[in-house]
């Protein structure tokens, strides 16, 4: 009963298309539950938005900012409030036990994935990287080395453009990490970790300091540095159907009608990518950032959106 | 005030070519010329006729002047991205002789073009045939001087100054500077400053790059300069602020002269207000005293001598406020709608939803809300006001929120400087409407 309640809150929050089947759906009921059911889905719309806004033209910089601060403020809100806490809470409880419930989760525990996805991409914005070592799979944020010379990666870093970054060398450091994960056992669950910050992961930055770019102030050419990150379509690894299913469990499938309305164009909206992904065969993991294999995994993403 | 339909340029059938979207919409300083961009990199420019063989009630129309390909598809090998060919911006530099020039930007260049007109070509070669093949010289028995003989008018496009790899993010704001000496272009994070004449190299004026990116909460949205200080520019940002910058004051303009913010109405706060405080557009008004804002509900009209709040504000569509969650969702709140004032500055316009746009009469604190629609194109049809029912009943010919077209979106918007003409762009057609004469 409270499940179909929750689809009901669901579709009321994002109408079909632009007519409403009536004005009683229209306002959500009241009460607290209701608004954090609300924040919840608001939440994870906005991390859909992020992770999957990399498609082969550069993404619009100013929309990832204003999304970034709106899951900011989200995270913010449930933090003040406790509910933040108590997520993190069920989902360290969630990692030890078993799997995640194949079926529909229960309505009001959030699923096991739908955590992972706020809790590590907000943790990415706020606080740095744990030391690694104190085990579960809440407390390690991915792409975060252990070596104190490189910075944190957040949403942003695939922005770097113009400083020095050497590819090669980075991305082996994240080749060395991703093999020598002795703490995550079960390779499904790295899977999973890495759907949300596959997109985001960049090498790291050699030197990041204000300086080379103060050096290009005035009468001079603002150079772009070698910035060698080649499309990060490499590093998405598409997770099992049934966690993807389990994530977007509530999801209304008209939103993708809706999106091939609305978003006309050569690129894929976020929720074709999402249908390509849980209908194709998953990507093969590229742990070492070989050239030759992004590019015939590019050509398959392209096989992707030019069959669909 | 009444408005007319007067033309509309553009493909009928429904199906849009994704290169045919039109991006920006801009006259030229005389208006005579009118100048679109368009998805696929094209330009096209307009031109009034001089000759008014039309009895009075019709102005002049525009026809097609010049066609040409500004920009093309590039690839970044290093980050293995596109560079769209999209023109985000076109504007024009005032004339100093017989060509016209303009600038045309995409996300990465921006390219000044001269456009001239050839209507005399030499006849009358001695070495030279007509055709063009090389006479027997031993055949060339006396001399001739070449004619100037008129021809059919030729419009030829060419490109004279490229100005490339000055920006890692995107380019959304180019403006000619009133010394007619200088430009900047503007992208997410930097302000750049080009002398026209200068390819190789530009200053940096402008640098909002954190030092470290994850610390990114804000963004460059717009920037233009003052159309009479010359030293004077503004740029506005994804959290509602504009930044008034003197370039006397330093090289790098990264402190503001002034900051212009409205605070916050606390009773209309939520997750979306940020998102929804974004300008998308700023323009200074003709006399150089005031400039408009554009965010997504509103068009606000700053004094600049005023930075704690604006002295007009005029609403869009208010009646999306209540469906930002939807708007949210498909996108639509981060549409980038444009503004514009008319000649003496007493009205200002914008576009909205469902081929609407909105016109504000400052002094009378009237609006209206019209529609650019094929249904509408009959030679010099008075368009009808249009009005949205946010709830409740809805009367005859009003139209409700949830039967609003959000497709059909009008971002780009333009006004003739000196008469009562504008230029309206929906997804692939530009519509021309001209006041009520008589």
């Amino acid at each position: 009963m409270l499940k179909s309640v929750r689809l009901k809150k669901a579709r009321t929050m994002f109408p079909k298309g632009t007519k409403r089947k009536s004005p009683e759906d229209e306002a959500p009921g009241p009460g607290p539950l209701s608004y954090s059911l609300q924040r919840q889905s608001l939440l994870d719309m906005s991390l859909i938005k992020l992770q999957l806004c990399h498609m082969l033209v550069e993404p619009d910089l100013c929309r990832s900012v204003l999304i970034a601060n709106t899951v900011r403020q989200i995270q913010e809100e449930m933090s003040e409030d406790g509910t933040w806490q108590r997520m993190a809470l069920a989902l360290a409880q969630g990692a030890q036990g078993p799997q995640g419930p194949s079926g529909l989760a229960p309505p009001l525990t959030p699923s096991p994935e739908r955590l992972v996805a706020s809790e590590l991409l907000c943790r990415s914005d706020l606080k740095p990287a744990p030391h690694r070592g104190e085990g579960g799979l809440e407390e390690r944020a991915p792409g975060a080395p252990d070596s104190p010379d490189s910075p944190y990666l957040g949403p942003f870093s695939r922005w770097e453009g113009d400083e020095g970054e050497e590819g090669e060398e980075g991305d082996s450091e994240e080749a060395d990490e991703a093999d020598s994960e002795d703490s995550l056992s079960d390779p499904e669950e790295e899977v999973r970790e890495h759907t949300v910050f596959g997109t985001f992961e960049i090498k790291p930055p050699l030197a990041e300091s204000r300086g080379p770019s103060a050096e290009n102030r005035g009468p001079s050419a603002e150079s772009r540095g070698p910035s060698v990150e080649p499309a990060r379509l490499c590093d998405i690894r598409a997770p099992s159907d049934a966690a993807l299913e389990e994530l977007f469990s509530d999801v209304d499938p008209s939103y993708y009608d809706l999106d091939t309305v609305l978003l006309q164009g050569p690129k894929m909206g976020p929720y074709d990518l999402l249908e390509s992904l849980s209908h194709s065969p998953a990507l093969s993991p590229a742990p070492t950032a070989n050239c030759r294999s992004d590019i015939n995994e590019l050509d398959h993403i392209m096989e992707i959106i030019v069959g669909s | 005030m009444q408005w007319c339909f007067s033309q509309v340029k553009g493909a009928i059938d429904d199906d849009v070519a994704e290169a045919d979207i039109i991006s920006t919409v801009e006259f030229n300083h005389t208006g005579e010329l009118l100048a679109t961009g368009d998805k696929g990199g094209r330009v096209v420019i307009f031109q009034q006729e001089t000759e008014n063989k039309n009895p009075p009630q019709f102005r002049s129309e525009y026809n097609v002047y010049s066609t040409f390909q500004s920009h093309e598809p590039e690839f970044d090998y290093l980050k293995s991205l596109e560079i769209e060919e999209k023109i985000n911006k076109i504007r024009w530099l005032p004339q100093k002789n017989a060509a016209q020039f303009l600038l045309s930007t995409n996300d990465k260049t921006i390219k000044l073009w001269k456009i001239s007109e050839r209507d005399k070509r030499p006849e009358g070669y001695n070495l030279k045939e007509e055709d063009g093949r090389y006479k027997d010289p031993n055949s060339i028995t006396k001399l001739q001087v070449p004619v100037l003989i008129p021809m059919d008018l030729m419009v030829e496009a060419s490109p004279r100054r490229v100005f490339a790899n000055a920006h890692t993010y995107h380019i959304n704001s180019i403006s000619v500077n009133s010394d007619n000496e200088t430009y900047l272009s503007a992208d997410d994070l930097r302000i750049n400053l080009w002398n026209l004449e200068i390819t190789d190299r530009s200053f940096n004026i402008v640098d909002i790059k954190p030092a470290n990116m994850e610390e990114l909460t804000e963004v460059i949205t717009a920037a233009e300069f003052h159309p009479h200080q010359c030293n004077t520019f503004v740029y506005s940002s994804s959290k509602g602020t504009i930044r008034m910058c003197d370039m006397r004051a330093s090289a790098l303009c990264d402190r503001h002269t002034k900051l212009f913010e409205e605070p916050e109405d606390p009773s209309n706060r939520s997750f979306f207000s940020e998102i929804i405080s974004s300008i998308s557009d700023v323009k200074f008004s003709h006399n150089g005293r005031y400039m408009m804002t554009r965010d997504y509900l509103s068009v606000k009209i700053w004094d600049l001598n005023m930075e704690s709040r604006p002295v007009e504000t005029y609403q869009v569509h208010e009646y999306l406020r209540s469906k930002l969650c939807s708007l949210y969702e498909n996108d639509c709140i981060f549409d980038k709608f444009e503004c514009c004032w008319n000649g003496d500055d007493s009205v200002v316009m914008t576009g909205s939803y469902n081929n609407f746009f909105r016109m504000f009469e400052r002094g009378h604190r009237r609006d209206v809300t019209l529609e650019a629609s094929r249904e509408n194109s009959k030679p010099l049809q008075v368009l009808k006001p249009r009005k949205v029912c946010a709830g409740g009943k809805r009367k005859k010919d009003e139209i409700s929120v949830d039967s609003l077209d959000f497709n059909k979106k009008i971002l780009h918007t333009a006004w003739h400087p000196q008469d009562n003409i504008i230029a309206v762009a929906t997804t692939n057609n530009l519509y021309i409407f001209q006041d009520k004469v008589i």
